[in-house]
């Protein structure tokens, strides 16, 4: 991805935006599409003894050694059971691989700009740290990441 | 950026380096023609390509300086340290602007007329900097004179010089121009431009036609000064040549000739002209000539018209009558070849010009030639192959894998074909990112010279070994941290000259650089015989800045003090950034060299100088490693820091062992600590692995970090592997334990163990082993100087071990304790049908309240006495070195023995407890006690002197040195050893004791140290002999008690005189 069109991430003025959602918990996310170079199914993560627990490990992607964050422990969910296998999306941040661990991954929308709604106040601050908002949807509510908040771990201390 | 730009900056830089190189060479040999010839066209072409692309800052810089460096090369100014620091001054200058222009593709804005004015008075004669001038008065007279006069004829120029010339520099006297040229350029390009044919033909013409003329002319030159000297030199000729080539592309009848031509291209060439005339240089300016006539028709008139035109100039330009003569006289010599050449250049016009093509053609072809042999590569580009070929490898590891699981593959003969291919291309682009070391030393040569005269030092940097090659990118990343190593020396390092001389040591300070390869890696070695690093001051500041406390100090050898200044947070920089080569610790030294997998280390004698050893691998991108397991996981271990691999358990000869807690394995005749690696990721509690011991087969990787080896304990051992190491991501930067993390084989992503981050994490002392394995090192490099004793250790009351000296001890009991009696308030015990009196060695300590008291006993003529101790713990063969003194009564003080700080107890004092009278009898021992550390040195051939003197006298508290013979003790003075006293023995081989103490007494280190002889023929005539050649006393063997009296006498008197 060009720095442009990432830099773009940030740009409201966009009437709509098109997001690639996730769930976890049973909660959907959203991440902006243009931040994803790959999404994969189970891939076998290599443990990193020592590292901060929201580091699930480090992943082979096609020679590419990503870093895979445990988004769970990261937006303070409870660990997955075993038998459970988790899917990976794959962002780049300042030249960076990172995969998120996420449960599944849903459609591609296209939301427009007047749905989004500023965090609530009351939002757990480990959410609201890297929410960019809310989107209200048919039923549901899409909390919209701020993937560069979520990847800059030199700007954050990040909760236990 | 423009590639054309880029390519200049590159070149430029480059060209700068070699620059700084060259003229701290120059400096220091000022003679060195070729040198000076090689800075001279370096900064000619920097000046010649910025005037190319239109950089007139840059270009006005770069001319100065190579003005200053013309006259240096013509032998018109002497190389003097000042000009060279003006001439570097303007280096710096350059890349400043250099530096602004990558940033911005722009000049930057500035004012550089202070220092080419500065250029311009060193150039003009003057000495910068008040030094003396040794340049020739009468010259400077001339150059002065002729700088007053300038100013009037630029004035008068201005007008004329309309044509959009760049700024007239007065003191030059000569615009600064793109696309200028110097005279020595004009000239070979000219003579190479007349093609063979027609050179000799010229030669013909010269001798035949304007030879008379020619003739008398220089005759003339050569009675007097040469008209050169005489109108004013270099610059004033630009001012004539300026007037000239203006006038002439204006008058009437000259214009066709010479209009056409571009208008500094005319002027170069008629700067040349004047300048090949006045110094009669006749080829040249025939050359010159015939290069003006590119048209033809220039006849007699012409000339004539030039000539008058020339005179009217040089006549502005205020030269004397004599000279105007003279000078429109030398315009004779190109007479004939001008009118000669123009007529040629009819012929030609009428003939066809096909032949003159080819030509040159042909002389450009060699060089075209020899340029293409290398080319340009971007280092991006570079990069790419590498990453390419990495992942070529890890491709090919993957193929071999799968093919090796199935026997008889087709693939098998193809695949292994692939892999040598494979390996090759890998190394041939391994090969294009190396670089000689030399590249990252280019610096030092000037940082030296600079340092060494803002500080008023002298030193010489020898360097060896810059054709090592090594990765581009660990060169970078050693780049500073040498720099700044080498900054230290000269700075903290080097003496200044008065103190190197008041040392004994020659005036000129030394700093070596030598790299070489070794294995895998190349090992850069940095070493300065200055000062050496003062442990006193060290302690002061590890002292202030709260790192240690006194006690912890206390017990570490000078080498680990000396070490904290890797120690973070030692450096006085207020706060550490990056390396910037400025203000920057040793700490930070270190850390980068230990990122690239280096490890450095220092061994530093005071007065002596310090030496640093950096060992770095080659390359860091593909390592061959070990892949072990832990728990399931798999890791790598970089082959390069693998000894060897045990394996133990319970079928096999090898077993860990445990020391309370500590698991420790006999690898042959040594323990080796262990660590486990299960433990130190985490994944098992120490408490679980240890129950776990024995009951299952463990693999021990030992692993060499420095000089510290151990153990580290796995699980399973897989095979090597060549890996490419890819850097772990940010956020896992500050696990120590990795250094990073690859993809095997299989495709299965595994971390890098970093050997370093193990033996840290496992062992927060590893440092200090580290150092007991060198101290164990240096006691073997010095056993030469049998300075090894036998020890009893013991244990009493405290935790630390205590020694003494194994001669000293008469027996070793164990008695009952209900032996032991009460008595007058002390302790005694019936022994051998005396009662001895017994004391404890720990005042705190008591007697075991049952069963036997071990008891050491020392018996001094009719005195027996028992020290009673806890614990007997061994017999060791250690040096005899005391660390520190000991204000304690009964502490000798401590040294470290079989690697623990230990404390040698003091017997004397405990034979004072035991025995009132026992000192009273030893009245001797109350003056002989000398002052902590009273270093003696005792030179004796014979063995069994040594060691009858050595207990005795280091009982008496000297510190004492052996050697068997007085070549031996010299080489000590040569190594700057001093001691306080010096007992040589007469009779013995080679060199005698009169000999040895004629030498020393001669002069040099030791002349004051008082000598005393032991002899075992003390007649008359032998103490006179002995006092003749400078002995302070003289003893007959085997009378102890004289000796000691003797030896405190002399240090009294020498204690007096000071």
């Amino acid at each position: 991805m060009s720095e442009e069109s990432k830099s773009n991430l940030h740009v409201f003025s966009d009437a709509s935006r098109e997001f690639v959602t996730l769930r976890l918990e049973g909660q959907l996310l959203g991440i902006p599409v243009l931040a994803v170079h790959d999404v994969l199914s189970a891939q076998k993560i290599t443990r990193i003894p020592l590292a901060p627990d929201w580091v699930a490990g480090v992943l082979n992607l096609r020679g590419r050694i990503v870093t895979a964050i445990n988004l769970r422990q990261r937006l303070g969910f409870p660990p997955r059971s075993d038998d459970e296998e988790d899917m990976s999306v794959v962002l780049e941040f300042k030249g960076e691989p990172y995969s998120l661990q996420i449960d599944e991954v849903g459609d591609v929308l296209r939301l427009e700009d007047d749905q989004l709604e500023r965090n609530p106040v009351t939002l757990d601050p480990r959410w609201r740290e890297v929410s960019r908002g809310i989107y209200r949807l048919d039923g549901e509510l899409l909390v919209a990441l701020d993937v560069e908040k979520l990847l800059d771990f030199d700007q954050q201390t990040v909760a236990a | 950026m423009d590639d054309l730009l880029n390519e200049f900056l590159t070149e430029t830089a480059e060209n700068i380096d070699v620059v700084d190189v060259e003229l701290v060479k120059l400096e220091q040999d000022p003679n060195n023609k070729e040198v000076l010839d090689n800075i001279f066209r370096l900064v000619h072409t920097i000046k010649g390509t910025c005037g190319f692309l239109g950089l007139p800052r840059l270009e006005s810089v770069a001319h100065a300086s190579e003005n200053v460096l013309g006259k240096f090369r013509d032998g018109e100014l002497d190389v003097t340290p000042g000009a060279v620091t003006v001439v570097l001054e303007s280096l710096d200058r350059i890349k400043e602007i250099l530096a602004g222009l990558e940033a911005t593709e722009q000049e930057p804005e500035g004012d550089d007329s202070d220092l080419i004015a500065r250029l311009d008075r060193i150039a003009a004669g003057e000495q910068p900097d008040g030094e003396t001038a040794n340049a020739d008065e009468k010259e400077k007279a001339v150059e002065q004179e002729k700088a007053e006069e300038q100013p009037a004829a630029v004035q008068s120029d201005e007008g004329e010089a309309a044509d959009g010339e760049g700024p007239f520099d007065p003191a030059l006297g000569r615009p600064l121009k793109p696309g200028e040229v110097s005279l020595d350029e004009l000239e070979r390009v000219f003579e190479e431009a007349a093609g063979p044919q027609e050179a000799s033909a010229d030669n013909a013409n010269d001798n035949n036609g304007a030879g008379d003329a020619a003739a008398s002319v220089s005759q003339g030159g050569r009675n007097a000064e040469r008209l050169f000297e005489r109108v004013g030199g270099e610059d004033t000729i630009s001012v004539a040549a300026h007037l000239i080539a203006n006038r002439a592309a204006r008058d009437e009848d000259l214009a066709p000739f010479f209009k056409d031509m571009d208008p500094d291209l005319r002027k170069a060439k008629f700067f040349g002209l004047l300048t090949a005339l006045f110094k009669d240089n006749e080829s040249a300016a025939g050359n010159v000539m015939e290069s003006f006539m590119e048209k033809p028709g220039f006849e007699d008139g012409h000339f004539d018209k030039l000539v008058r035109l020339a005179k009217a100039a040089f006549e502005e330009i205020q030269f004397d009558q004599d000279a105007q003569d003279d000078a429109s006289m030398a315009f004779e010599m190109v007479r004939q070849s001008a009118i000669e050449a123009s007529a040629r250049k009819a012929q030609k016009q009428a003939s066809k010009a096909g032949k003159e093509a080819a030509g040159p053609a042909v002389g450009n072809a060699g060089v075209e030639k020899r340029s293409s042999q290398s080319i340009r590569v971007s280092v991006d580009l570079l990069e790419d192959l590498m990453n390419m070929v990495s992942e070529l490898v890890l491709t090919r590891n993957q193929l071999l894998q799968m093919v090796r699981e199935r026997e008889d593959s087709e693939f098998s003969v193809p695949i292994q074909r692939l892999s040598q291919t494979t390996t090759e291309l890998q190394e041939g682009v391994m090969k294009t990112r190396m670089q000689p070391i030399g590249n990252a030393w280019a610096k030092l040569p000037r940082i030296v010279r600079d340092l060494s005269h803002e500080l008023d030092k002298k030193i010489n940097l020898e360097m060896h070994g810059a054709d090592t090659e090594l990765d581009r990118q660990v060169l970078e990343l050693i780049k500073d941290p040498l720099t700044h190593m080498v900054r230290n020396s000269a700075d903290h390092g080097i003496e200044s000259p008065a103190e190197r001389v008041a040392m004994g040591k020659p005036e000129t300070g030394t700093i070596h650089l030598d790299a070489l390869h070794e294995g895998g890696h190349i090992i850069i070695e940095i070493a300065d015989d200055g000062r050496g690093i003062a442990v006193n001051k060290i302690r002061k500041k590890i002292l202030e800045k709260g790192l240690a406390t006194e006690a912890e100090l206390d017990e570490m050898s000078e080498n680990q003090i000396q070490k904290f200044i890797f120690h973070p947070g030692f450096s006085t920089a207020a706060e550490v950034t990056s390396v910037s080569g400025r203000g920057v610790g040793m700490d930070v030294v270190r850390n980068n060299i230990e990122k690239i997998g280096g490890t450095i280390d220092m061994v530093s004698t005071e007065g002596r100088g310090t030496t640093f050893k950096i060992k770095i691998p080659l390359t860091l991108a593909i390592v061959s490693a070990l892949i072990v397991e832990a728990t399931g996981e798999r890791f790598a271990i970089p082959q390069i820091s693998v000894l060897e691999l045990v394996r133990a358990g319970a079928n096999s000869d090898s077993k860990i062992e445990r020391i309370k807690d500590t698991p420790v394995l006999r690898l042959r005749n040594r323990l080796l600590p262990l660590v486990y690696l299960n433990e130190i990721l985490g994944f098992r509690s120490h408490q679980e692995m240890m129950e776990k011991e024995g009951h299952r087969d463990d693999f021990i990787v030992v692993t060499q970090v420095g000089a510290f080896t151990f153990g580290i304990v796995v699980d399973q051992v897989f095979d090597t592997e060549e890996i490419v190491v890819k850097p772990v991501a940010p956020i896992l930067k500050h696990l120590s334990l990795y250094s990073g993390n690859t993809i095997l084989g299989d495709g299965s992503v595994i971390m890098i163990l970093d050997p370093n981050g193990i033996a840290n994490v496992a062992n927060a002392a590893v440092s200090e082993e580290e150092d007991q394995a060198e101290l164990a090192e240096a006691n073997a490099s010095r056993a030469v100087r049998e300075n090894v004793e036998t020890f009893l250790l013991f244990r009493a009351g405290e935790e630390s071990q205590k020694a003494v000296p194994l001669s000293l001890v008469a027996r070793l009991e164990d008695i009952e304790v209900s032996r032991i009696e009460s008595s007058d308030d002390r302790l005694v015990v019936q022994y051998r049908g005396s009662l001895m009196p017994i004391i404890l060695a720990d005042g705190s300590q008591g007697l075991r309240q049952e069963g036997r008291q071990p008891v050491l006993v020392f018996a001094d003529g009719e005195y027996t006495m028992g020290l009673a101790v806890d614990e007997i713990l061994d017999i060791v063969e250690d040096e005899l070195d005391i660390k520190l003194g000991s204000e304690r009564p009964g502490i000798v003080g401590s040294t470290v023995i079989s690697g623990k700080a230990t404390e040698i107890i003091d017997v004397s004092w405990y034979l004072g407890q035991a025995f009132g009278d026992w000192l009273r009898s030893r009245d001797l021992n109350d003056d002989i006690s000398p002052k902590r550390g009273t270093r003696v040195l005792l030179v004796d051939d014979s063995s069994f002197f040594r060691n009858m003197l050595r207990p005795l006298l280091t009982a008496a508290g000297y510190d004492l040195l052996c050697v068997d013979n007085a070549q031996k003790a010299l080489e000590l003075r040569e190594e700057g050893e001093d001691f306080d006293l010096i007992i040589s023995d007469i009779d013995m081989p080679g060199m005698d004791g009169f000999e040895f103490a004629q030498i020393v007494k001669s002069g040099g280190r030791w002349k004051e140290t008082p000598l005393v002889a032991l002899s075992s023929f003390a007649s008359e005539r032998h103490l006179e002999r002995g006092r003749q050649v400078g002995f302070n006393d003289y003893i007959a063997k085997f009378d102890r008690k004289a000796l000691l009296a003797s030896l405190s006498q002399q240090l009294n008197l020498q204690g007096d005189a000071a």
